[in-house]
């Protein structure tokens, strides 16, 4: 007598699913293949004797009807490659992202909100990408630190693994056939599946976490130099019995386990001797009130930045004037005229090119040792804050978006960004708050945020703030404070 | 229970791939897919022991076909262009992007110097066209649209081959094959000899 058990991998395309069986057959017999309606695949695997496994493959999301409501929720943060679906149970295994490409600059936090998408309701995210790619200038680039960081603390925070694997090496870059990536990816999922159908106890995942969070500490401690100047507690990196602690925590194996606090970063009395020497302002390419205020907290030594190599990217003077009339007419629309507009495109610096730069601070991320600075410097910025101030004295981060197109801040790379740094510079390894979170768009304004009647709209973008942020800073020095909505 | 689909181009292309890899005796092989991401931003060349070697990576702004397909027998390569339905593939800027499409990869197929690509760079390439009827009955009609509009943008005349998915009564989609406007059982009735280079 042979059992049946059955699970759905829904993919972005049928290939990322049939590829996703392809290499579960590396782990399992494929014993047959169909293909329903013509082009369905629905694989039988071999689990063990008397058990065997069908996977249907469902490719592209939009195209089925009706989506079962676990992945319409996921997949509004963005679609994963690959979602492991127990149509019985209605609930997912894991989810995969999988990249063809490096990311780098922006690109490489753009995927950051799908991983917290996932971990925000404990779903296992895996996200598999080129260690090394070549770039358009022909030249070859390793991935970004931030990824893996985010992966380590939401893991923890969470006590749900988000897996960062790489594939590709130095002389074979954008390659799947090298590096361990791909093969520790699918080993995860083949442990997965024999976990769920009750084949292995829950303890066989430990090894494979374990190894997995070895490859990302790894990973970090030989490029975190390239990224920025300091990183926190650096030495527990080579600490070998981190990533087993870790995956102790997170597989439940051992869940009071003693997880070290890691990737905090302090406040500038606590920083190495020499960073704090070396902390000074980087400066800003078009002039903004705030901005400036936080470039004395940063010339005073009480914030800093991570580093300094943010770009600009200039935009067309047509498109700039047609993104201020947008702003202002939805101000209007929503406010009839009751906060400042004084977005002027004349105060927008010309690039070599002849384009306009958007492009305030020159660094994206504040981080301020006193939440109370924070709230002078908003006052000298805005004196219609007057008395404003936080709830509470503590330290802060502000995190700038420049961008000017409305709505834009509602979607990638910005709501990627915000993901990632206020995971990692907001929230302890725990997941707890050490920090008060602001955001500053300069160049949008805050009716933006609401309905008609006043409360908050419903997107991705909106909710990754409500659940991120304390305060959002908008055109002319409008603070929303996210948790009521409140406007000051 | 499977959940009920919506016809699209993601659809419609994996139908075609899947009636490939279930007649592989014809002789076809996969030279490159276009979905919407993965590991397959690439032409690949199978050796003579199957395995697949990379011998064209595209950039990221290239356009691409959405199909390559190659048989070593007749040597031919289909270079498909798909859309959903007829409507979008007719239209004079599509037809003009899959125009585009068809005479860069022409150049591309002639310049890959890889050795797995050999004598493949001196195969006929087929212009071809991929999209799904709802109605069986007006798959002619539909071909000859395709046809009239390819002819009119490319200004000279040249034999394409037409996909055109369709449901059978078992509401199965398959792909039928439509060269020249003559309806074949597959695409190794193609006429050879009048296509070499």
């Amino acid at each position: 007598m042979v059992n049946t058990v059955r699970l759905q991998f829904w993919a972005d395309s049928f290939h990322e699913g049939f590829w996703a069986c392809d290499e579960i057959g590396k782990h399992f017999s494929v014993l047959s293949i169909v293909y329903e309606k013509g082009f369905i695949p629905v694989f039988r695997f071999a689990l063990k004797e008397g058990l065997e496994l069908e996977v249907m493959v469902l490719g592209s999301y939009k195209n089925w009807s009706p989506l079962p409501q676990p992945i319409a929720e996921l997949i509004d943060w963005g679609k994963p490659d690959l979602i492991v679906f127990d149509p019985v149970s209605n609930s997912i295994l894991m989810a995969v992202e999988e990249t063809a490409a490096v990311p780098t600059g922006n690109q490489a936090l753009q995927r950051c909100e799908r991983m917290y998408g996932s971990l925000r309701r404990k779903i296992p995210f895996w996200y598999l990408l080129g260690e090394f790619g070549t770039h358009i200038d022909g030249g070859t680039r390793r991935d970004s630190i931030w990824p893996t960081v985010l992966g380590i603390k939401l893991s923890c925070a969470y006590k749900t693994p988000c897996m960062v694997l790489h594939y590709s090496d130095l002389a074979h870059p954008e390659d799947y056939a090298f590096g361990t990536g791909l093969a520790s990816l699918f080993l995860a999922l083949a442990i997965k599946i024999k976990i769920f159908f009750g084949i292995e106890k829950n303890a066989a995942f430990y090894p494979v976490l374990e190894e997995q969070y070895r490859h990302m500490f790894n990973f970090i401690n030989s490029q975190w130099r390239n990224v920025v100047d300091f990183l926190p507690q650096e030495q527990l990196l080579q600490d070998p019995t981190i990533p087993q602690v870790i995956a102790k925590f997170v597989s439940g194996s051992d869940p009071e386990a003693s997880v070290p606090d890691l990737f905090a970063w302090p406040n500038t009395p606590a920083l190495p001797k020499e960073i704090y020497q070396n902390i000074s302002p980087g400066g800003w390419i078009k002039d903004d009130q705030f901005v400036r205020g936080l470039e004395v907290l940063v010339e005073k030594k009480v914030a800093y930045n991570l580093s300094s190599n943010a770009g600009s990217k200039p935009q067309k003077t047509q498109d700039v004037s047609g993104w201020i009339s947008e702003q202002k007419n939805i101000l209007q629309r929503q406010n009839n005229g009751n906060y400042p507009f004084e977005i002027d495109i004349k105060d927008f610096p010309k690039s070599a090119s002849g384009l306009l730069h958007v492009t305030t601070a020159k660094n994206v991320l504040y981080l301020i040792d006193s939440s109370e600075d924070a709230a002078k410097t908003l006052i000298t910025a805005f004196p219609r804050l007057k008395k404003f101030s936080f709830p509470e004295n503590g330290s802060a981060f502000v995190y700038i978006s420049n961008s000017l197109k409305p709505g834009r801040i509602f979607g990638d790379p910005f709501t990627g960004q915000l993901s990632a740094f206020a995971n990692i510079f907001g929230r302890d390894i725990r997941g707890k708050n050490i920090r008060l979170r602001i955001a500053y768009y300069p160049h949008q304004v805050h009716a933006q945020l609401f309905d008609k009647t006043n409360n908050f709209r419903m997107n991705k973008g909106i909710t990754i703030m409500r659940e991120l942020l304390d305060f959002a800073v908008f055109h002319g020095g409008v603070v929303v404070n996210m948790q009521n909505g409140q406007i000051v | 229970m499977t959940p009920t689909y919506s016809i699209s181009e993601e659809i419609a292309r994996w139908t075609v791939e899947v009636y490939f890899k279930q007649h592989a005796a014809l002789g076809w092989w996969l030279a490159f897919t276009n979905p919407t991401a993965g590991p397959w931003k690439k032409i690949v060349a199978q050796d003579e022991g199957g395995f697949n070697a990379e011998i064209y990576r595209f950039q990221r702004e290239e356009e691409r076909p959405d199909l390559v397909l190659v048989n070593d027998e007749l040597k031919l390569i289909l270079l498909v262009e798909a859309k959903d339905f007829v409507e979008k593939l007719v239209t004079a800027d599509q037809m003009e992007k899959s125009i585009r499409v068809i005479k860069e990869m022409n150049k591309v197929f002639l310049s890959i110097q890889h050795i797995g690509w050999g004598e493949r760079a001196k195969y006929r390439v087929v212009s071809s066209f991929l999209w799904v009827c709802q109605d069986i009955r007006s798959m002619l009609i539909e071909d000859k649209e395709v046809r009239k509009v390819f002819q009119k943008t490319v200004t000279k005349t040249e034999p394409v081959l037409n996909i055109i998915v369709t449901k059978d009564e078992a509401d199965n989609l398959f792909p039928n094959f439509i060269y020249d406007g003559q309806r074949i059982t597959n695409p190794n009735e193609i006429p050879t000899l009048s296509l070499h280079r």
